[in-house]
């Protein structure tokens, strides 16, 4: 009838699904809202505790906060008091993913950096010659949303409207990537912390781009840890699964510049070392992509000795699991990892379980749950504790990393003596300072002829943890920063 | 000329019809509320995710099997259907196409936004459904399948039957196609479009929460991860025939499987490109799709 298309009424058909729509929302949202408003509660009154405790006098913590300004003051400013009070702010700028995919770990970032400035915050700022004053820093926060255009927009914000001596931070590399042609035009110093060498380098990965001297690289680069990666395997797995013939090895990786590059690194080595390594299987797979059955079935085929499935953590988990629970990696014969530091998270731990994780590897220069036995143990901890304390949560590398640049930031605008952009960049070049919390070579922060620094990557293995019900690691290699020997399972 | 072992095809065949049992959900979902209203639905991926974190917290919260909980999902993602037809797509009905676009991409942003308020505080990385059948696998000779797989297998087919089931066989069905077919006359016939109209949406909807659920219990999957299963999707009923249910579950496994073999003789990064060859080639050859609308 003609007349029905008018007024639509409920019917019960309608009102059956109302209700139905009503009680299934009841349902999910008040199992789901319980339990989350207790932590809530829980992690609102850990910040502001710590704030209390940290500021107040007559505090424990005030021992710890007075220790660290102490150090801090050794090896950033070594100067005399001031002598007129502060006339402006330092301004720091931090790119990083705040919204989208990735924010979790831009979160990290982000009170890694708080965590900083709070530190060289209250022990004055940091002295400045030209206006013969310590400087407190402010931070303010361009979020790229994950995305390159987001990247792009974030930096023109931080540039022209907060108007930021210096921008830092970052994981993804696309997106730094993204906003670096804006920063460059602008000339303002830049210490990103994603891995791709083509922050500072040449497309062939050659050479120092000059057109890129304002970029200042503080973070391990993808060549790094290929090249790590096939000396590991060489060293380690080589004598106990091929130690009369090639180890067979398998590569999985992301198809982006950042799985790229550690493939690159890898060749690279194994070119110029010689090694006895034969890529047997080798394949990318889409950013984000979470099944890997076919090519892992294809890889499995190909009877490897190591399977290094490079990716992010979102990847990485259903990689190792596919390869172990359902194609049938048996990890006796085939060696999983060194899998990506990116995978140094907390729910990495959680949630890759007992048989599929076990033995596995990871190689980075920073760990969630450890530390090499050598180096930079006490302020990890002491960082580590703190960020604990206030966010009711552990740091990730790509918060140390950021962490880590406030300072050799505060440290270079201290050399400099003013805020002028072309000495801070002149100074960054002259940076020469104790590691912070990742682990450097010679244990000295230096940028080297391509603006990037030399870490100490370390591999950790996984072992469950009965009592957590958790995989827990422990540094196997090198064997001077070992804690532990590797595990081969039988 | 290389050999390659006929176990690894078989294989490899298997992960295509596990992933294809996913888009046919989807699709189907997607070709019924096209068949029927003629809208399309870009947001029809986020309606998936919406029903996969609904399988999530209530087997979480609750200590239901994910399978059973499933149904608090599907009635929960109805629900959503329901309010977006009357409020969202219902209202522009008969307006200029464009228009339902940008509805489907503020619907897309308005989801994706709000999941990620409310989940990704407490759930910062993708999630997965832990299914009590998780690692237990059925070993057939060198052939490996997880009991959640056939499972999957199991309850996709089980859907797909009682929706023809109803299409074929019930009052409302007909008027459903009887409506996908011709929607004047049969408004002129007495059917009551706008309660079709709505019935569809919901149907599709819950179709998306089944495939979301079953989606989760294998792959982990965040706020953001609805959107290129939803533009497969789209390829899918385009390639099946727009608006036929036969050509999205044709089209569909047509689509997983492709895409299987496809990373396996071809790398990873042909997953998506082969699938839209596919695509390509069919409207190439056959303009309508592989059936005709109403199918």
């Amino acid at each position: 009838m003609p007349g029905n298309k008018g007024k639509v009424g409920l019917t019960k058909l309608e009102m059956v699904l109302a209700v139905l729509f009503v009680i299934a929302l009841v349902a999910a949202g008040a199992s789901w809202a319980m339990p989350r408003a207790a932590e809530v509660q829980t992690v609102t009154e850990t910040i502001v505790n710590t704030v209390t405790k940290t500021i107040g006098p007559g505090e424990v913590v005030t021992e710890t906060v007075t220790q660290t300004v102490e150090k801090t003051l050794t090896e950033t400013v070594t100067v005399a008091a001031p002598t007129k009070p502060p006339e402006r702010k330092i301004r720091l700028g931090l790119l990083t993913s705040l919204t989208g995919p990735a924010a979790p770990l831009g979160e990290d970032q982000r009170r890694a950096v708080e965590i900083a400035v709070d530190e060289i915050n209250a022990m004055g700022g940091v002295f400045v010659r030209e206006f013969n004053a310590f400087l407190q820093i402010e931070v303010f926060y361009g979020d790229d949303q994950t995305s390159r255009e987001g990247a792009v927009s974030a930096a023109r914000k931080l540039i022209t409207q907060d108007q930021v001596d210096v921008i830092f931070g970052g994981l993804g590399s696309a997106f730094g990537m993204a906003a670096l042609p804006v920063i460059q035009e602008n000339k303002i110093p830049y210490v990103p912390t994603p891995s791709t060498p083509l922050f500072t380098r040449t497309e062939d990965l050659t050479m120092l781009d000059p057109e890129k001297y304002m970029v200042f690289h503080y973070q391990a680069t993808g060549l790094m840890y290929g090249a790590a990666m096939a000396d590991f395997v060489v060293e380690v797995i080589k004598p106990i699964l091929a130690p009369d013939r090639p180890l067979r090895i398998a590569w999985l990786y992301q198809d982006s510049p950042f799985g790229s590059e550690y493939f690159r690194g890898y060749q690279l080595r194994v070119e110029e070392m010689n090694y006895p390594l034969e890529l047997v299987y080798e394949d990318k797979f889409p950013v984000r992509a979470t099944d890997f059955r076919a090519q892992l079935t294809e890889a499995f085929a190909a009877n490897p000795d190591v399977l290094f499935p490079i990716g992010f953590l979102g990847e990485t988990i259903p990689a190792v699991q596919q390869a172990v629970l359902e194609i049938g990696f048996d990890k006796s014969k085939t060696h999983i990892g060194p899998l990506c530091a990116c995978a140094d998270v907390v729910p990495f731990y959680k949630n890759l379980g007992r048989e599929a994780g076990e033995y596995t590897t990871l190689l980075a220069p920073f760990s969630t749950y450890t530390q090499p036995v050598k180096g930079v143990t006490e302020r990890v901890q002491e960082f580590r504790q703190k960020y604990q304390e206030r966010y009711g949560a552990l740091p990730g590398l790509l918060g140390a990393s950021a962490y880590d640049a406030v300072y050799i930031i505060a440290r270079a605008i201290y050399l400099a003596g003013t805020l002028d952009k072309a000495a801070i960049i002149e100074a960054l070049e002259d940076v020469k300072m104790d590691q912070i919390l990742l682990p450097v070579k010679g244990g000295k922060i230096t940028f080297d002829e391509f603006n990037e620094v030399e870490f100490d990557l370390f591999v950790t293995q996984m072992f469950w943890d009965e009592t957590l019900q958790e995989l827990r690691p422990k540094v196997i290699w090198p064997s001077e920063l070992a804690e532990a020997e590797y595990i081969h399972p039988s | 000329m290389v050999e390659i072992p006929v176990y690894l095809l078989a294989q490899v065949f298997l992960w295509g019809l596990i992933n294809g049992s996913i888009y046919v959900l989807l699709a189907a979902g997607l070709a019924i509320i096209f068949g029927v209203m003629k809208v399309i639905n870009f947001a029809h991926g986020e309606l998936m995710i919406i029903g996969a974190y609904l399988t999530f917290f209530a087997s979480l919260y609750t200590g239901l099997n994910p399978y059973i909980a499933m149904l608090i999902s599907v009635a929960g993602v109805a629900g959503v259907g329901v309010i977006v037809q009357r409020f969202g797509f219902g209202k522009i009905r008969g307006a200029a196409k464009i228009n339902e676009i940008f509805l489907s991409i503020a619907l897309i942003l308005i989801f994706q936004n709000l999941m990620g308020t409310l989940i990704i505080p407490y759930f910062k990385d993708p999630v997965l459904i832990k299914s009590p059948l998780a690692g237990k696998v059925l070993r057939l000779g060198i052939i490996n399948i997880r009991y959640d797989f056939i499972t999957m297998i199991a309850i996709t087919w089980s859907v797909m039957a009682l929706l023809f089931f109803f299409l074929k066989k019930t009052d409302t069905g007909r008027s459903m196609r009887a409506v996908s077919q011709n929607r004047v006359a049969a408004q002129l016939m007495g059917v009551n479009v706008d309660r079709i109209d709505i019935i569809s949406f919901a149907m599709g909807s819950t179709l998306a929460a089944v495939a979301g659920s079953l989606l989760g219990l294998i792959t982990p999957f965040d706020p953001y991860t609805g959107t290129l299963p939803a533009i497969k999707a789209f390829a899918i009923i385009i390639l099946g025939g727009l608006g036929s249910v036969l050509g999205a579950v044709v089209g569909g496994l047509i689509y997983g499987i492709a895409e299987g073999f496809a990373v396996f003789f071809l790398g990873g990064a042909w997953r998506d490109t082969v699938a839209f060859a596919i695509l390509i080639l069919v409207l190439l050859f056959r303009p309508e799709g592989l059936f005709r609308e109403g199918a």
